[in-house]
């Protein structure tokens, strides 16, 4: 069976970089892996130097090889989701036109849709090992959100309500009302659009149900892993919001990226001095937080790196850096004893 | 109209510290927010909390039907039933429309800092005003939307505040907000922050050749990239240092 690791994380703390060295490691293990984007930016793919537009061919993965591992790469692209249900269903121009503007403009309506693909690609079992890289935590949460709702979305929602209008007279009438007085807030063009919409997504009903069904089974399932991707600097509100949601349900591994831990600098008091032991002050503190929030967790940690150019070989560091780096003192040049003492 | 500063940016970059420093430098200001940090991050800096205007997506709704349908009971109710819920989620950008419509709103009565999203979330509220003024053949919604583009097109009393780190990433990421922002609305004013730039390259201690990379390689690298980046910055801010608010333009 599938395992399915989430990387979780706000802002700017290195989800994509993690995201990828979990994928080392994973085939560095003899698993077959698929990293899989959910995040709209595509950060995964410009740190592998991969294109943005997705293969043509179905399978939509890209292989990559980095520091002589190779996984597979695909991100998600709601037009194959449309695609794949028009082939059931052809779509009015204006059905198409009103799913490009929910592609483009509600979040929620691309999770449902990222996460069909997820949902498909775990049944179809291609892969030992899949990463999920989720959007940041703010966004995220609302992904969670459509987790829980999609079934509710598409079974007591407008879109059964449709599909009853059509056997219920009654019914019907009532759902032409309420859209005809839609046309108060958007229009008539508008409101019809939205009416044949959501008949032509009814349609597909079936589908979006047995989906929203594996996905709710998969978060909380005993085959899932759960990383939190953190730095020494990150905000207690993150490990709210998780908490809220995974505390008492998960135990997850908490990866610490740039971290400075253990790290002994020669005595001075440089500016880069200061920079070091306030990432070690914030970082104890931050495990005290998370300590607080969560009963069960893993800890790992990354070290503060050189980074910031973006470029492959620093992606072949990242994923290969442990916190021994630290340890490794250069010799000390007017010694000839070659007696490497570490600190 | 006072002035309505977004301040936005990649993730991690300082958008939350910039805000309250920009905010902490007119004493009338106000200040909002897209997700909870203002307050912990105010109490981080140790700064004299500011009132925080919130409003949840939920009353945005209720206002915005109170208004259209000019019955605040009909709102309400209509707040409680499930098939308009639906309804509402099948309304692309609503929310961002009608956020976006309340800073004005609140901008009104005095200068606003918005602590708003990172890139493409902040790109989606601009995207939202098109996309109604383009999809929506007429209605409150399409009446909001003209109202929020004419602000915007004027240009007079917004501002964007782009704050980045000296990354890669972070700049890129900045160059993508100003040029969407601008290919919709070219005369708005764009202010660009550097933030946490290292200054000094330390150049004395025996490290390790991984801290020796950060304490010697980093800083100069750093400054390159800003160089590179060829756009003006309006304020360089060094690693460390808090004080934005000592050199805020007028």
């Amino acid at each position: 069976m599938t395992r399915v690791t989430f990387i979780w994380g706000p802002g700017g703390v290195g989800k994509s970089h993690v995201s990828v060295r979990r994928a080392f490691e994973s085939t560095n293990a003899q698993q077959t892996t698929l990293l899989m984007t959910l995040d709209p930016s595509l950060r995964v793919l410009d740190l592998l130097g991969l294109p943005h537009a997705s293969p043509e061919k179905d399978s939509n993965a890209v292989e990559v090889t980095l520091a002589k591992q190779t996984f597979h790469v695909r991100r998600v692209d709601v037009w194959k989701v449309f695609e794949q249900l028009e082939k059931r269903k052809p779509a009015s121009p204006r059905v198409r036109v009103f799913f490009e503007q929910m592609v483009r403009g509600m979040q929620e309506f691309r999770d449902y849709l990222s996460l069909l693909q997820l949902a498909d690609e775990v049944s179809r079992g291609r892969y030992q090992h899949i990463i999920v890289d989720t959007p940041p935590f703010q966004d995220a949460e609302g992904l969670h959100r459509s987790m829980t709702n999609l079934r509710d979305f598409f079974e007591k929602a407008l879109v059964q309500l449709a599909m009853k209008s059509t056997s219920m007279p009654w019914v019907q009438t009532t759902v032409k009302k309420i859209f005809d007085f839609t046309r108060v807030f958007v229009g008539k063009t508008a409101s019809a659009q939205v009416f044949e919409f959501i008949e032509w997504l009814s349609e597909h009903h079936e589908r979006f149900k047995s989906a929203a069904q594996t996905l709710e089974k998969l978060v909380f399932s005993e085959n899932s892993n759960h990383d939190f991707v953190v730095t020494p600097e990150s905000s207690r509100i993150f490990l709210e919001s998780t908490a809220h949601i995974f505390a008492d349900k998960i135990s997850p591994t908490f990866f610490v990226n740039r971290s400075a831990h253990g790290l002994v600098l020669p005595e001075g008091e440089s500016s880069f001095h200061r920079e070091i032991r306030m990432l070690q002050e914030r970082e104890l503190k931050l495990l005290k937080e998370i300590d607080h929030f969560y009963p069960k967790y893993h800890l790992e940690r990354i070290p503060i790196l050189f980074m910031g150019d973006d470029t492959i070989e620093e992606m072949e560091l990242f994923v290969q850096a442990s916190m021994a780096t630290y340890q490794e003192l250069p010799e000390p040049s007017s010694s000839l004893t070659g007696n490497k003492t570490p600190r | 109209m006072n002035t309505l500063t977004l301040v936005t940016g990649k993730g991690g970059v300082g958008k939350t510290r910039t805000s309250l420093l920009l905010a902490e430098a007119d004493s009338r200001a106000c200040l909002t927010e897209t997700a909870p940090g203002l307050q912990e991050e105010a109490q981080n800096l140790g700064l004299k909390p500011k009132p925080i205007l919130r409003f949840e997506r939920s009353d945005l709704y209720e206002d915005f039907l109170a208004s259209a349908l000019k019955f605040p009971p009909l709102a309400k109710w209509l707040m409680k039933a499930p098939l308009f819920h639906s309804l509402l989620q099948l309304a692309p950008n609503l929310q961002e429309l009608l956020t976006f419509s309340k800073w004005l709103e609140l901008a009104e009565e005095q200068p606003l800092v918005v602590d708003a999203p990172a890139t493409g979330h902040f790109l989606a509220y601009f995207q939202a005003i098109h996309a109604a003024r383009n999809i929506f053949d007429g209605g409150t919604l399409k009446a909001l939307a003209d109202r929020a583009h004419k602000y915007l097109d004027s240009a007079e009393s917004i501002e964007i505040v782009i704050v980045a780190l000296p990354e890669h990433s972070a700049l890129e990421e900045m160059k993508q907000i100003e040029e969407g922002v601008l290919k919709l609305y070219p005369h708005l004013k764009i202010r660009r922050i550097l933030n946490r730039l290292h200054l000094k390259p330390e150049t004395t201690l025996a490290l390790p050749p991984n801290l020796k990379l950060l304490a010697e390689e980093r800083p100069k690298r750093e400054q390159q990239r800003a160089q590179d980046f060829n756009r003006p910055f309006e304020k360089v801010i060094a690693f460390g240092d808090r004080a934005l608010s000592k050199a805020s333009p007028s």
